[in-house]
């Protein structure tokens, strides 16, 4: 069975997508690349890659087969550049620099004539260093609110060897969709200030969905988040009652919108402080 | 022991009446309700329509009687008990005590287990309440086995037209540990639709949702079994010994799930029946489980196995698993 968020496709892709693709080998993730790139190329998208520099010269040469690619790269609607000319590993994450240069390509891109920004990048080494973790995994879920009213859409690779699949999984699950199913739940932005919640949570992964709610900063103290849960295939109560602590450390509320019948039976049934469901009018 | 007598106990006041007709039984539940009434305690009567209709005909409305359903489903101990408790606690609030009569369902052979295991507990989790329950069971429906075990249950009895001090009564918590183990379901001793050994919880809640699909199965038990799967699993894996062994039998009006692991599973003799005192306490997982679907524990040689069953409800008009 495989569930809607776990992507096995690196293309029908459209505005507004942000996938994860984590990847074992760099030749996987070219042949993710070739795809992804054509398809974007196609709707005349302009795209642009961020690879390590010691894999652009490969990258390019496996491009090549893209009919017509001097054309697409001379009149700079195919760009492929070094990660670290978008992510600098000598400098802090910095989330609002992020998202400003993001809107400042797709201006361009815009101006220039095309229809959008498509976006991939090997954003392995941002995940690495675990001192920047917390910050890229909110840097990652703000790009993600940043996609919903914006031309642009992201592919975002990790490399499952370097990080391995725990560490893939905690930036994969704030994607609205990602290959390979590592992270059992999806976290995507909704709109404003809200997330929906899909897959599922339980005793083993309730805490990933904590560390991942504190690192996009929700709710903000006095504040409610609004979960949807219409996706949400299942939730046990121990991952209930860690969200409601993890609310009430906040001092903050957690509403649940949409919940599965079974979700609703639960809640009757534990003491929840902090969550609790929409209030229908 | 008068009537007066046992309405002044504090505390839980559990009481036993096999009666063997329709004019016996009533005998008996009339004079409850008047006096209840007359004493201006507040009366629940959980009745089949044809009593209620014969103890409204003798003693007219009074707004201290109230009229319910039987409480009981067999194969929801937790759930019965839980929702008696609110409903003595919701009554509670306005009266110093609380007269509560129900007229027992026929409880199924395959149930008998965790009815007993019920009827045991009630008096610890009800013992809180200044209520007097009376247990109304027709005598005829009942093998001899089955009336030991209610007598060995309830501290009152009413017999020969009076209220006794039962001496067959047991304590409940040494009742229970005697009686811990469920007889097993002989659909374990056919081969299972599907095993699994060391399944995560993952695997193993997509494999029950897998064999539930088209089932016709209520949504509800299909959940509650979703639930208790995943609830076992866990339970195997943090608590138990591998090797974890999930099997489940699909039959046209049931689904059976049991995970067996060779530890020693859970050692409260109320595991199931009694929420752990804090949300945080061990056991809260399978008192929920038992709340949503038909569960029961065997320790044996091998280790201990959890079975869970789902049917089909008698409701008519529920969602079921293939209309969705």
């Amino acid at each position: 069975m495989t569930e809607w968020w776990v992507e096995p496709s690196s293309t029908g892709r459209s505005r507004a997508d942000h996938v994860c693709w984590p990847f074992r080998h760099h030749d996987e993730l070219v042949a993710v690349v070739r795809g992804y790139v054509a398809e974007g190329l196609a709707q005349h998208e302009r795209v642009v890659g961020y690879l390590p520099e010691e894999h652009l010269p490969d990258m390019e040469e496996q491009l090549t087969g893209l009919g017509r690619l001097d054309q697409y790269v001379e009149r700079g609607q195919l760009q492929l550049q070094a990660t670290g000319a978008i992510a600098r590993m000598d400098q802090p994450v910095d989330p609002p620099q992020g998202l400003s240069t993001l809107t400042t390509m797709i201006e361009e891109s815009l101006d220039a004539g095309f229809t959008g920004l498509r976006m991939f990048g090997d954003m392995t080494m941002q995940m690495a260093d675990p001192a920047r973790r917390a910050e890229f995994v909110h840097y990652e879920h703000l790009a993600d609110r940043f996609c919903l009213d914006h031309a642009y859409t992201a592919l975002c690779a990790y490399d499952r060897r370097v990080l391995g699949d725990a560490t893939v999984a905690e930036v994969a699950c704030v994607h609205p969709v990602a290959h390979g199913g590592l992270s059992p739940f999806q976290l995507s932005a909704t709109g404003p200030t809200d997330v929906a919640l899909a897959g599922s949570v339980d005793r083993f992964s309730a805490a990933h969905l904590t560390t991942a709610l504190q690192r996009i900063g929700v709710p903000e103290p006095g504040e409610t988040l609004m979960i949807d849960t219409v996706a949400l295939e299942f939730i046990d109560h121990r991952a209930l009652l860690s969200l409601d602590q993890y609310a009430t450390g906040r001092q903050g509320t957690v509403e649940l919108l949409t919940v599965p019948s079974i979700v609703r039976h639960l809640m009757e049934l534990i003491p929840l402080r902090a969550v609790r469901l929409e209030e229908t009018p | 022991m008068t009537s007066q007598a046992v309405a002044r106990q504090s505390g839980f006041a559990h009481e036993l009446f096999l009666h063997t007709s329709t004019d016996e039984m009533l005998d008996f539940v009339i004079p409850f309700a008047q006096e209840g009434v007359a004493a201006g305690e507040p009366t629940l009567l959980a009745v089949r329509a044809a009593t209620a209709a014969a103890v409204l005909n003798g003693l007219g409305p009074s707004p201290y009687l109230t009229v319910l359903p039987v409480i009981g489903q067999p194969g929801r101990p937790a759930s019965d008990l839980r929702a008696t408790d609110a409903l003595l606690a919701d009554y509670a609030a306005k009266a110093p005590r609380v007269r509560i009569l129900n007229q027992e369902p026929i409880v199924p052979a395959e149930h008998w287990h965790e009815w007993r295991r019920l009827e045991a507990v009630v008096n610890l989790a009800l013992a809180h309440h200044n209520a007097w329950g009376v247990c109304l069971y027709d005598r005829h429906t009942l093998t001899a086995e089955q009336a030991n075990d209610l007598c060995a249950m309830h501290p009152l009895m009413w017999s020969g037209g009076q209220h006794h001090t039962n001496n067959r009564y047991q304590d409940p918590a040494e009742f229970i540990s005697k009686h811990a183990n469920a007889p097993p379901d002989s659909v374990e001793q056919t081969a299972p639709t599907v095993e699994l050994t060391d399944p995560s919880p993952a695997t193993a809640r997509a494999t029950v949702t897998g064999c539930t699909q088209h089932s016709g199965l209520p949504v509800a038990e299909v959940e509650g079994l979703i639930l208790a799967t995943n609830e076992a699993v866990v339970n195997a894996i943090v608590h138990g010994k591998p090797p974890i062994v999930l099997r489940i039998w699909t039959q046209p009006d049931q689904v059976t799930v049991t995970v067996t692991d060779t530890g020693t599973g859970p050692t409260d003799p109320f595991v199931g029946l009694l929420p752990p005192d804090t949300a945080e306490g061990r056991g809260l997982g399978l008192w929920i489980s038992h709340q949503l679907i038909h569960v029961t524990h065997h320790r044996h040689p091998d280790g201990y196995t959890i079975r869970i069953s789902a049917n089909h409800g008698d409701e008519p008009g529920q969602d079921r698993a293939d209309s969705r």
